[in-house]
């Protein structure tokens, strides 16, 4: 039974809630993964099953979703624990940008919801085009040091765990009371998991105020009236994607339906909203430095509004 | 400060956050929330019944000392030379304390105070009095698609229709007729089809189902509001169904003019009203709306799903 009658609050908490119901589960799933590769994963794992050569490393993290497909709420947690555990940054990014989109079960949502309407020219666009430009964002941000874009905390190397395992300490003589290695783990594992949860449940939290605000306090049919030229069409859809910070996995759903809009203008909302909206801003906040994470949200746009403005004037197959 | 504190404490949190998904789900409120279609509700029931395991698995291992999986409190006559002050990412109770709230109030205070549904001030922004703009949703799709074929249809070429009609009346993509919409939309015991007000939204954007539908009997299930739009005889409402992809914040009301020979019949605003009556188009610039003139309105019950995606 509803508690208040509805009011202009109450829309706000209504659309509130039901963001957070979509989102929290996967922020839960990614917090419980960071908190597993902290307790089990060795330090510079990922450094040593990526390529020695960079460039390649780098490219191939742009495919890692194919095999860990994570949402851009759960690749956070993971990403910021992977980086403590020695994955380079520039790696890190192309995994953490492309994993949202570049994944089966992304590519299945796409395929659906654009059924009738040239389900794999747009899967195929919006996949190759994500996997491109984020292995270019890669490639730009391996040219810059860790310490231009990362928080201070996620500086200090090696781990501590692991600083654990390496220093000459007889791990038989440093065991945690009342424990052996197992369940200590575990409950390691798990007090990293919750901490995670906390810590990017808040800015989690603070994102969907902000789009909860935005869906509810303002008017929405008023963007369709810019769906008529492509030049103002796609940058209000992927501001429209910022904003609205929609699931990778259903955000198709959304944009299928957005009928008075180009098959570019709907590409660019599907690519650019799953690397950049309002909660993975302050998402990544918990990871890089404010000055990077507007570099990033504003290249992005850039190199993608170009691309897709481009991309507007290729025929789509069947129109 | 006991080492138990934070862990018990990330306990409570973990445990409130879980109970409000597990309440809203076993009371049935999610429906409100979050659709039906696909697994978005169950993933919140899992997500609020796993969090209040890790709860409870923090809070019996609260006694554990090492945060970081040792000891801090050991000792033991060599040095320790490693970097290792513990200066990490390991938060203070104070400032998980204000992390949290920041997580917890806004949670609690809309579960409290969520009122389950929009108000009509939403629906007045919200509500699009515009016409079919390019596709329609294929889940309100009542045209014919490739390889479906009407009753009475193949034998096109013999019925002396061109060429071109024979070959797309092969394909399955003759012209619509009336036994094409019996096949799609069930009819109530008067005969009258049974159609929700999303799909019949989306027959203004077609004109050969137009053709078909126009002046049919036609029942449909919504709610009521006041129609703002070339209402200057005072005989309109506006019926509407919400349209919701996933969760409800992505929701959109999709609506049709209903119009009453006579005066409008009292009706409460927002509610949810059956509506008999029969099918009319009107050009609104450069728009068709779907215009259903009403013979009875009558008060029903909510149904389960008040936003869908599907067809009632």
């Amino acid at each position: 039974m509803p508690f208040t009658d509805p009011t202009s609050l109450g829309d706000f908490f209504f659309a509130f809630l039901s963001i957070l119901f979509e989102g929290a589960p996967y922020i839960l799933l990614g917090t419980i993964i960071s908190g597993f590769i902290d307790a089990y994963l060795p330090s510079n794992m990922m450094d040593r099953i990526l390529p020695r050569n960079r460039y390649a490393a780098i490219a191939l993290s742009g495919l890692l979703g194919v095999v860990f497909p994570v949402c851009e709420c759960a690749i956070v947690p993971v990403i910021r624990r992977l980086v403590k555990k020695g994955l380079p940054v520039s790696c890190a990014i192309t995994y953490m940008l492309a994993a949202p989109i570049v994944n089966p079960v992304v590519a299945l949502s796409t395929f659906s919801a654009f059924a009738g309407n040239d389900p794999m020219f747009m899967m195929i666009s919006r996949i190759g085009i994500a996997y491109l430009v984020t292995v270019l964002v890669g490639f730009v941000i391996h040219q810059f040091s860790a310490g231009s874009i990362l928080r201070e905390f996620l500086l200090s190397k090696p781990d501590h765990h692991e600083a654990e395992k390496e220093h000459k300490h007889d791990q038989q003589d440093h065991e945690v009371e009342g424990g052996n290695e197992g369940p200590d783990k575990l409950v390691l594992a798990l007090r990293a998991a919750a901490r995670d949860f906390i810590e990017v449940g808040m800015y989690f939290t603070i994102g969907v105020m902000i789009t909860a605000i935005y869906r509810t306090q303002f008017p929405q049919g008023v963007i369709d009236q810019f769906g008529s030229s492509d030049w103002m069409g796609i940058p209000v859809m992927m501001a429209l994607a910022f904003i609205l910070s929609l699931c990778s996995t259903s955000d198709a759903f959304i944009a299928a339906n957005m009928t008075s809009f180009s098959s570019a203008a709907k590409l660019a909302f599907l690519t650019y909203g799953p690397m950049m909206d309002v909660k993975l801003v302050f998402m990544y906040s918990a990871i890089f430095k404010p000055k990077f994470v507007v570099s990033l949200a504003v290249g992005l746009f850039v190199l993608l509004g170009i691309i897709f403005i481009q991309w507007g004037y290729i025929p789509v197959p069947g129109t | 400060m006991s080492h138990r504190a934070l862990p018990l404490f990330q306990a409570l949190v973990l445990f409130l956050v879980g109970s409000v998904f597990v309440w809203f789900y076993t009371h049935g409120r999610i429906n409100a929330y979050l659709t039906k279609a696909g697994s978005f509700q169950i993933q919140a029931l899992l997500a609020g019944v796993v969090l209040c395991i890790i709860a409870f698995f923090l809070a019996i291992t609260a006694g554990q000392k090492g945060n970081c999986g040792h000891d801090h409190d050991h000792d033991h006559d060599h040095d320790h030379d490693h970097d290792h002050d513990h200066s990490h990412d390991d938060p203070g109770l104070g400032t998980m304390i204000l992390t949290a709230a920041v997580v917890l109030v806004p949670l609690l205070s809309a579960a409290v105070l969520t009122p389950d549904a929009y108000s009509p001030r939403w629906y007045e922004n919200n509500l699009s009095v515009k016409g079919v703009v390019g596709s329609v949703p294929e889940q309100f799709q009542l045209g014919k698609k490739s390889g479906e074929v009407s009753a009475g249809e193949g034998n096109a070429g013999e019925a002396g229709q061109s060429k071109d009609d024979a070959v797309a009346d092969a394909a399955g993509w003759g012209p619509y007729t009336i036994e094409d919409l019996k096949q799609q939309v069930d009819q109530n015991e008067k005969g009258e089809f049974m159609m929700d007000v999303i799909s019949l939204f989306y027959t203004g954007g077609d004109e050969e189902i137009q053709n078909v539908v126009k002046g049919l009997p036609i029942e449909t299930v919504g709610q009521v509001m006041p129609e703002k739009m070339r209402n200057s005889e005072n005989k309109r409402v506006r019926v509407f169904r919400l349209m919701m992809n996933c969760c409800i914040a992505d929701a959109r009301p999709v609506s049709i003019p209903v119009q009453f020979d006579e005066s409008i019949p009292q009706y409460k605003e927002m509610g949810w009203y059956k509506i008999h009556g029969t099918m009319a188009y009107e050009k609104w610039d450069e728009f068709t709306i779907p215009v259903l003139h009403a013979k009875v309105m009558e008060q029903t019950e909510e149904p389960p799903q008040a936003a869908f995606g599907q067809r009632q």
